[in-house]
């Protein structure tokens, strides 16, 4: 795993696109935007900074939470693949998502805490960025392609998890 | 609650829990012991083993295998118990078959293997190792000789030689006798290092990490621990990328195998557990690759997570031997699987240990 892995994982896994979606469904206010950014750096945060005692307390080693998380993301990212929507619920809990509880674990446990908030800063960026787009097209597009990145992201995630040792 | 349902479901079948009983070196030693005294107890007086036994219903095994013969032998001069390998070799040694400048273990009731010869070429080292006693050089560097005409061109290694034609049965290969005789020419080369032997260790180590899967048609790459045992066994002069890409790749194999037995075996998912053997020869692989991390620095890096899954692996091989001072004396130092134990598990399961131990130090 390297940096720009980190910085991949968490641009799909943040997924800008629905972020967008969200944004363009509900209209949220800046300060809506930027509880919603604090709790994804929150969620990510924990994850990361945790992951070993986490790992520690369910006796898992790093490499087989590995695969549990890449299952994960597969899941979740086969659905706005398909169909690209606005997520239901608040706005300000458009980033607390399973998979981004899962990728943080995973991703602090093999990177630690100081790469994973650097990657974190890019992908949270970005996701703030698309709250200014105002057409539902390239929000919907950048959803999809997103979701596709995220099932590659969790397909290499199960892959090195295999065969790491 | 969906989320709930889906993280119990990841718990139960992907992320269960990894148990790795905690274990003593000295616990470890133990253990080989009881496990060779099992197959010295089952040693008839022609100087072969009990195959065997079956301990629910108290019967052993009629069968024989003489590439696990020559495997036990290799095990137990690893292990010390040098009079009973003797009494071992000496039954192989009277039957040998000699040919065109070479020897081979030509066994009743079979035809020369690779394998068999390839397990004998590391027993005899070992029994060098062990006792500096080199009365067998000769004869063993006559087996690897044999060894040398089974390996064709491109590295792969004919499987059996026909005593009726007298020649090498094409197109026939084991599942693992090619990484035995690797592993056999990679430990004549360190003792006999003028001989040829490096050339014909490194062309069926290229062979193993490049061609053999597809051209033996197997569908998946095979894990092979006597290649991560020849790889170790190479390691101090140096080894080509291809290989040490070949030995992360082997490490990285054996240690989900052991990550997966430590979290599945005896779960409800896999009630079964797995045999000495199968658990032996994930230990001895992992051993064999500690030990060549700790050689090669282009994988240096594994070298930790090797040693804790030595170590893991070395814990479940000491809590599911059989012991204790009230166990049934044919089942006290095995390890069964299903009711049953085979002179293999208590090979492979010794050879790992033994490997382990050098770890937990």
């Amino acid at each position: 795993m390297s940096f720009g892995f980190a910085v991949a994982a968490l641009l799909a896994t943040t997924n800008a696109g629905r972020v967008g979606l969200a944004s363009q469904a509900i209209r949220p206010r800046p300060p809506n935007v930027a509880v919603a950014m604090l709790a994804g750096l929150v969620l990510i945060s924990l994850g990361a900074v945790f992951a070993d005692e986490l790992l520690d307390a369910l006796t898992i080693n790093p490499e087989s939470f590995r695969i549990a998380a890449g299952i994960v993301l597969f899941v979740t990212g086969v659905r706005p693949l398909v169909w690209p929507q606005a997520p239901a619920g608040p706005f300000a809990a458009v980033l607390v998502t399973p998979e981004l509880a899962c990728l943080a674990i995973s991703l602090g446990a093999d990177e630690g805490v100081g790469r994973v908030l650097g990657a974190t800063a890019v992908a949270l960026a970005v996701a703030a960025a698309a709250t200014l787009v105002r057409r539902r097209e390239p929000a919907a597009l950048a959803t999809q392609f997103l979701a596709a990145l995220q099932l590659i992201v969790a397909v290499a995630l199960v892959i090195s998890g295999l065969r790491d040792v | 609650m969906l989320w709930v349902l889906v993280a119990l479901a990841l718990r139960v079948a992907v992320v269960p829990a990894e148990s790795c009983p905690s274990v003593s070196t000295t616990a470890v030693t133990e253990a080989i012991d009881a496990g060779t005294t099992w197959l010295v107890q089952g040693q008839r007086e022609d100087g072969r083993f009990l195959y065997g036994y079956f301990s629910g219903t108290d019967e052993v095994s009629l069968d024989y295998n003489y590439t696990r013969h020559a495997g036990v032998l290799d095990a137990l001069y690893r292990a010390g118990r040098i009079p009973a390998a003797d009494a071992g070799l000496r039954y192989v040694l009277d039957n040998l078959i000699h040919h065109d400048g070479w020897a081979a273990f030509d066994p009743p009731g079979e035809i020369p293997s690779a394998g068999a010869n390839a397990l004998l070429v590391a027993a005899l080292m070992h029994r060098r190792e062990a006792t500096g006693d080199e009365r067998y050089d000769r004869v063993v560097q006559r087996i690897g000789r044999f060894l040398r005409s089974q390996q064709q061109a491109d590295g792969s290694i004919l499987q059996y030689w026909d005593p009726a034609t007298e020649t090498s049965i094409p197109g026939v290969f084991g599942q693992f006798s090619t990484g035995e005789a690797f592993y056999a020419f990679a430990l004549l080369y360190r003792a006999f290092p003028e001989n040829g032997w490096a050339q014909a260790a490194h062309r069926t180590a290229d062979y193993l990490a490049t061609r053999r899967d597809r051209a033996e048609g197997y569908a998946l790459r095979q894990p092979d621990h006597w290649a991560a045992y020849g790889l170790a066994e190479l390691a101090p002069d140096g080894l080509t990328d291809v290989e040490a890409e070949y030995a992360r790749w082997l490490a990285g194999y054996f240690g989900f195998l052991i990550r997966y037995e430590s979290q599945h075996t005896d779960g409800p998912l896999n009630p079964i557990g797995e045999s000495g053997a199968k658990l032996g020869t994930m230990g001895e692989a992992t051993a064999a690759l500690w030990q060549l991390s700790g050689e090669d620095a282009r994988l240096g890096d594994l070298q930790e997570d090797l040693g804790d899954r030595s170590a893991c692996l070395a814990g479940i091989l000491v809590e599911r031997q059989v012991e204790g001072p009230d166990a049934n004396p044919r089942a006290r130092g095995a390890w069964f699987s299903d009711g049953y134990t085979q002179m293999d598990d208590q090979q492979h399961a010794v050879a790992a240990l033994i490997g382990s131990n050098e770890a937990l130090r």
